[in-house]
């Protein structure tokens, strides 16, 4: 069984101009969380308490989400991750400052934390 | 430029020196628009892939390369209600339960 989902963890923002790559701020979470996470979350502890699945292995890498704009990055949150997720007007903010500043050719991205785990089916 | 998402393909190369996908059967819990299925299909032998998305599910079979499209089936499914036979499953993948 493989378990492959992100991890809710204050995501870094990163305005991104060639090889230089400015951290802005972060997503914040909200309280609530996504409820996917903790279903997850659950479900894999009580397979693992139930003695169905041994743990080979634990990985965490980041995965980046692109964008060409900060707008289109808020607007995207906005849309598809309202109920756990958002980007504060801060944040917003201090990349368009950046934007402005270096004036050079950018993109923005948000690194996200992944979790990958491997289980194996006891007999 | 349209949204991206991992373009430096890092959770591709982590899923497949985690998991030996060859000549494997496999069901991935949650495909979306297919866009994790891709990553390992050319590796695998069979894919069954469920969403309750319907629509995402229309997406997947839209853009699915014909050569994966012959060994992969996407069924509207839940996972607490799976309608499948007990154990015909090599490997199953919980994918982005988010």
């Amino acid at each position: 069984m493989i378990d492959l989902r992100p991890i809710a963890a204050s995501w870094p923002i990163e305005v991104v101009m060639g090889e230089k790559i400015i951290q802005v701020g972060c997503v914040t979470d909200l309280p609530a969380g996504p409820e996917g996470d903790l279903a997850a979350e659950n479900a894999i502890e009580k397979a693992n308490r139930l003695g169905w699945f041994t743990l080979r292995g634990t990985w965490i890498f980041p995965f980046h989400y692109w964008w060409d704009s900060i707008e289109e990055m808020t607007e995207y949150v906005k849309e598809k991750w309202a109920d756990f997720a958002v980007i504060k007007p801060k944040v917003i903010k201090t990349a368009r400052y950046v934007i402005r500043e270096t004036k050079s050719t950018h993109r923005v991205r948000m690194r996200l934390k992944m979790l990958l785990s491997c289980w194996q089916k006891n007999r | 430029m349209p949204l991206q998402k991992d373009p430096e393909g890092v959770e591709t190369r982590h899923l497949l020196q985690a998991v030996d996908f060859s000549r494997c059967s496999v069901l991935e819990i949650g495909c979306g628009d297919g866009r994790l299925t891709w990553r390992y299909a050319p590796f695998t032998q069979r894919i069954m892939a469920i969403d309750t998305d319907a629509s995402a599910l229309q997406q997947a079979l839209k853009t699915c390369h014909p050569k994966i499209k012959k060994k992969t089936t996407f069924v509207c499914a839940d996972s607490i209600n799976l309608p499948f036979r007990y154990g015909i499953f090599d490997i199953a993948i919980l994918s982005w339960s988010f």
